[in-house]
């Protein structure tokens, strides 16, 4: 296994890095007292500047450097500051638009090359998003098309989407015609259409306005807009899960990395400059052993990411890697941030120095993306369906079948 | 509008991220560049943007040179992801140790070996030298003139510039013909971010690299030995601080504190 990034996956790192030092570091006191400017700044820069352009082949207009330079790019933006960073939104456009294919496939794919388009995908209800078959929303089947009706939450960013990706019930679970996960069918929904709109924004550990309701009130949507065609019909879960596995969860890893990389960098800056008993804390042993714990999750966490996104740019199964990703992802992003806050003493509580951003940053990334319980079910299955992978051999990799995966 | 061709020359400068950890040879009296990573010369980086903004309002092309070992290749791939065209690497034992003059003497015989070029731009001066000399030197060599401080490049028509000069207190704007060597300061733009697709830039196209057998050099006016200067001394300015007590009335204190300043000759006109 190759253990180095490419020429370009490190140019990727340059980039970003560049991007963030002169669009985002600079601007940290005005995001510390959380101001909406540089949010709806950054929501077109960003996008403007092609950042979600690596998962995009270049036939089709991307970069085509693929998940790993995705990752670090995320990686980049959220190590300036923890969640500012519009990239998945983009690559979800991306996705959603590819799954579908046809009339949305052709309108919007000018503007997600020139990063004028943004999509999330909506799943959780207000009841719950991990239990699929629980979901309220359904859709009816009319002359041309179908009428959604339901609310979906807790989507990132939701306001800023052009289009969403949403699952509707078009069936009944216990109708032997359409039995279990067949009594859902995704459904790309644009901003616009009647009776769609965002119901109210959500305050969050991270910041007001932070996550977005949607309401379907009698929305009609075309045939056209079913996600899979026709054949898209009761089966919804495979681009959702592909789409939440292959954008959401890698991101969200990216994201969590983020904070650990902003975190580890911070600390290490600050405590070789701050001065105790006359000297660098960096001298203190009792610090060192924290900053060697940062660079040991730091290194492990990327590792993980790192490898689930090499596996999904080489199309080798790795739904089990990005839960394990995400899950590493979000442990060492949690002692990280402790960590740093903890190297700097009471500072690291004030609204005025980023430990404190870095850590209530972080728990908002646990339900993103699917949470550290369900993500443990899915590796669970996968150990003792004895499909997990944990020698790395790449035969036994590229002989698994993948349930979700869609064939693109 | 006729399309301008352009050459940029970079200097490869120790990134000031890593300064803490620069350290002067006490027998060479050069840094120790030795595990500290290389930039382009920020100024340089400015010439690069003012080459690149001309040159899509106007057509034409954007070659970077630069001299230096091998690992200056770091720095034209960063070149590249900013969008220049081409890239020249002039690296050969034999331009080691050059001083500015034979620094500019070998850019100007490269820059000679590449076809029409219009403008050539470069960083005021460098971050680490600071000499501000290689511009005037490489238009001499050229055979152009030049102007230092460029603040902003107008075009009157295809073949003559209003260029704006920073000057104490003020600026002057000169009138220019082409060919011409512009050496631009850090005001003269906002350098951008390279864009996502440089990261492709970067790595798929190559620089050329010259050796002294690729460019006509008189080989006396090269390196080490064609350098007239060097460096005898180095020394560490050491900043001290001192303290004394004035005692007495507010007024018998400043007239205390002058007669001290003026002895010490820190007040202007003393």
């Amino acid at each position: 296994m190759p253990f180095e990034l490419t020429p370009a996956e490190e140019m990727v790192r340059r980039i970003t890095r560049e991007y963030a030092e002169k669009e985002i570091v600079p601007r940290r006191k005005e995001l510390m007292t959380d101001d909406r400017e540089i949010w709806e700044e950054q929501a077109v820069k960003q996008l403007k500047a092609g950042h979600h352009l690596h998962i995009i082949p270049r036939e089709e207009g991307g970069t085509g450097i693929g998940f790993v330079a995705s990752c670090i790019a995320v990686e980049e933006l959220c190590a300036a500051w923890p969640d500012l960073c519009f990239i998945p939104y983009g690559e979800f456009a991306y996705y959603f638009a590819k799954a579908t294919g046809g009339v949305v496939y052709d309108k919007f794919m000018p503007g997600i090359i020139s990063g004028d388009i943004q999509a999330t995908p909506a799943i959780t209800e207000p009841s719950g998003g991990s239990d699929m078959l629980g979901l309220q929303a359904n859709a009816k089947k009319v002359d041309g098309g179908w009428v959604l009706n339901g609310r979906k939450c807790f989507v990132g960013e939701g306001h800023y989407s052009d289009f969403v990706m949403t699952l509707f019930k078009t069936g009944d679970p216990n109708d032997p015609k359409t039995p279990g996960i067949r009594s859902l069918t995704a459904f790309i929904v644009e901003r616009g259409m009647d009776g769609f709109r965002v119901g109210r924004n959500e305050n969050t550990l991270s910041r007001k306005n932070d996550i977005t309701e949607f309401i379907f009130d009698d929305v009609f949507v075309p045939d056209s807009h079913v996600v899979g065609g026709e054949r898209g019909i009761g089966h919804g879960i495979a681009p959702v899960f592909s789409a939440v596995g292959d954008i959401g969860r890698m991101t969200i890893s990216g994201i969590l990395n983020g904070a650990t990389l902003g975190c580890y960098r911070t600390a290490v800056q600050y405590a070789r400059e701050r001065k105790l008993y006359g000297r660098p804390i960096s001298e203190l042993q009792a610090i060192q052993t924290r900053i060697a714990q940062m660079a040991t999750d730091l290194q492990a966490t990327r590792a993980l990411t790192y490898r689930a996104a090499w596996m999904r740019t080489r199309g080798i199964r790795c739904d089990a890697e990005q839960a394990t990703a995400k899950v590493f992802a979000e442990l060492a992003a949690t002692r990280a941030t402790t960590h740093c806050v903890k190297i700097h003493g009471a500072y690291g509580v004030l609204e005025d120095y980023m430990p404190h951003h870095y850590y209530k940053h972080t728990p908002v990334r646990f339900g993103a993306g699917g949470t550290e319980e369900s993500l443990n079910i899915m590796i669970a299955n996968a150990a003792l369906r004895q499909d997990a992978n944990p020698d790395m051999s790449s035969k036994s990799m590229e002989n698994a079948g993948w349930w979700g995966r869609l064939d693109w | 509008m006729k399309p301008i061709n352009f050459v940029v020359c970079v200097k490869p400068v120790p990134d000031s991220r890593y300064w803490d950890r620069l350290r002067l040879d006490p027998n060479t009296k050069l840094l120790r560049r030795e595990g500290i990573p290389i930039v382009i010369n920020p100024m340089d980086i400015n010439a690069i943007e003012e080459a690149l903004r001309i040159k899509e309002a106007r057509g034409g092309k954007v070659t970077v040179i630069s001299m230096g070992p091998a690992n200056t290749l770091e720095i034209l791939a960063w070149a590249y992801a900013f969008g220049v065209d081409d890239a020249v690497l002039l690296t050969d034992r034999a331009f080691a140790g050059a001083d500015t003059l034979a620094t500019a003497y070998a850019l100007a015989s490269g820059i000679k070996k590449l076809e029409e070029v219009d403008i050539v731009l470069l960083g005021n001066e460098s971050l680490d030298g600071s000499t501000g000399q290689v511009g005037p030197q490489v238009a001499e060599f050229l055979g152009v003139p030049h102007v230092t401080g460029v603040e902003k490049i107008d075009f009157v028509d295809d073949d003559t510039l209003h260029v704006r000069r920073k000057i104490e207190f003020g600026h002057m704007v000169i009138e220019t013909k082409l060919p011409v060597t512009l050496a631009v300061t850090g005001e003269i733009n906002e350098p951008r971010v390279p864009s996502v697709f440089g990261a492709l830039w970067a790595t798929e196209k190559e620089a050329k690299q010259w050796t002294v057998n690729d460019v006509k050099v008189d080989n006396e006016r090269i390196g080490q030995g064609g350098s007239p200067t060097y460096v005898p001394e180095v020394a560490n300015i050491e900043l001290q601080r001192r303290s004394e007590v004035l005692k007495g009335e507010p007024a018998e204190i400043a007239r205390q504190l002058v007669d001290k300043l003026s002895a010490e000759g820190v007040l202007p006109g003393a």
